[in-house]
């Protein structure tokens, strides 16, 4: 019986599921979003409630909203008690 | 220092030794005596452990997930139903390639309530990424759990280990044990340095999404490490002979069979007999040897064709069944020697839930294959009707052909 060359697989070494915070590992996900929070500066108070409750980590504390990453959730809007965000549908750009 | 003990409370003790720093577990029969003995070793003081009592085996791997996660040394003890709702768990834990150890009381499955002797429950775990190692001894269990974390934690393993002892046999009877000191268990088993622990200060997480171009690589990660575990089983043992003392094989463990025309193949307490059945058949002139598989994953493959490959007849002992193929060990052994040698390999379904397996019982039956009157492939010698069959099968009777559930 002819013997058949065993094909390994590559030196891979040790690999796991393990994983760190970094940005953008699933793409820019604020592509996924329909409507878009915009802030009316005027009105915010700068209470810090949107940048607690965005589960994206998407706002910071100087209010800034990294459209990159927003998926429009609009989680914000819905927390802010002063009414100073709003959920506006976006335009598709191609 | 020698005791007089259960398995279970042997169990305890090697946990105890192998300073274990988190213990999660429910109580199950036949394993509730491991956590309780270890329950009275941390109420005692012996114990510098956290015991994490929860409402479910499938939260009590969930639990040590998240301490052997922390970089702890970390235990559980399950048994049949329990093992199989942690099953998921049981992915998770090796699949995220945690050290940790858990004991597993060989126990059958229900329905049909039965809380005896069977290796159903830890077979039908066998392809979870655990390695598992099956003990015939009191002395075993209590070396094997320390030996277990040193193999676990070894960087080129990383994968959990479950050692399974027979319900009963092992667990409940008591049997002479000889305790080691806490220096020579310290000498073989250093502190446990784990290659990752969940920080605040340096976020990281196990087991994310992961897509089809990433996945195939992590299960090729475990495969080696499970390749690697032979290694590590075997310099385990060995170094645990020098620096401990006690030694119980290695991946398996081999009774006469250097000079053997054929074998017995089995694991676990109904090994110990097949190895007084060897005895006697050797007095009625039959030259058999056996081999104990020791590791099951790890599978002995090397071992099963250096040791069995030139025999005549090698005649298996299964404690379980896969229904619509045949015993699992039987599968196993048989694989291991494709296109080694041209040994007849038969094999015995028996002693399922319990039901006590005896050498002569053994030794009949081997003698049967020796004489050409076992039928090649799993045969079930033991099985016949009692009075308790014939009450369900008159029951379904009485129902007639009406059937009952109109």
């Amino acid at each position: 019986m002819p013997k058949r060359k065993k094909k390994e697989a590559e030196e891979i070494g040790f690999v796991t599921t393990l994983s760190v915070p970094s940005e953008g590992s699933a793409g820019l996900t604020g592509s996924w979003r329909v409507f878009i929070p915009v802030l009316d500066g005027e009105r915010c108070n700068k209470c810090l409630l949107c940048w607690i409750y965005c589960p994206e980590a998407c706002i910071n504390k100087d209010i800034r909203i990294n459209y990159d990453y927003c998926k429009g959730c609009g989680i914000c809007a819905e927390e802010c008690p002063r009414g100073a965000i709003s959920m506006v549908k976006e335009e598709k750009k191609q | 220092m020698r005791l007089v003990e259960t398995g279970n409370h042997v169990a305890a003790w090697g946990v105890r030794l192998a300073r274990v720093e988190v213990v999660s577990a429910y109580p199950i029969t036949p394993q509730t005596q491991v956590i309780e003995e270890i329950s009275r070793f941390i109420d005692e003081g012996e114990m510098q452990c956290e015991y994490i009592p929860v409402e479910s085996e499938h939260s009590a791997m969930a639990a040590l997930i998240a301490s052997a996660a922390m970089g702890v040394r970390s235990f559980s003890a399950t048994s049949a139903h329990g093992l199989a709702y942690m099953h998921e768990l049981l992915h998770w834990a090796a699949g995220i390639r945690l050290p940790m150890v858990m004991v597993n009381v060989n126990r059958a499955l229900g329905p049909g309530w039965n809380i005896w002797c069977d290796h159903q429950d830890t077979l039908a775990a066998r392809d979870t990424g655990w390695i598992q190692i099956h003990c015939a001894s009191h002395q075993e269990i209590l070396d094997t759990v320390i030996q277990a974390y040193r193999i676990s934690e070894d960087p080129k393993v990383n994968l959990p280990v479950m050692v399974c002892y027979d319900a009963i046999f092992l667990s409940h009877n008591y049997m002479q044990v000889e305790i080691p000191s806490q220096e020579d268990v310290d000498r073989f088993l250093p502190p446990f340095r784990s290659l990752w622990r969940l920080d605040l200060h340096h976020p990281l997480t196990h087991g994310s999404v992961i897509y089809p171009d990433d996945y195939e690589e992590v299960r090729y990660s475990m495969f080696r490490g499970m390749e690697n575990a032979r290694e590590v089983v075997k310099a385990a043992a060995r170094e645990y002979r020098e620096t401990v003392g006690g030694y119980h094989g290695e991946l398996v463990d081999a009774y006469g069979i250097e000079d053997a025309e054929h074998a017995l193949v089995a694991m676990g307490s109904m090994a110990s007999e097949a190895r007084v059945a060897v005895e006697a058949l050797r007095e009625a002139g039959h030259r058999f040897g056996l081999v104990r598989v020791r590791s099951y994953r790890p599978f002995p493959v090397e071992e099963c064709r250096r040791l069995l490959a030139g025999l005549q007849k090698v005649l298996v002992l299964d404690r379980s069944i896969s229904f619509g193929m045949e015993g699992p060990l039987y599968s196993e052994v048989k694989a291991s020697l494709y296109g080694h040698g041209d040994a007849v390999i038969y094999d015995l379904v028996t002693g399922l839930g319990g039901r006590d397996v005896t050498y002569e019982f053994i030794a009949e039956n081997a003698v049967a294959a020796l004489e050409g009157r076992l039928d090649a492939g799993s045969v079930w010698p033991s099985v016949r009707l009692n009075r308790h069959h014939l009450v369900s099968k008159s029951g379904v009777e009485r129902l007639g052909s009406k059937g009952g559930a109109r």
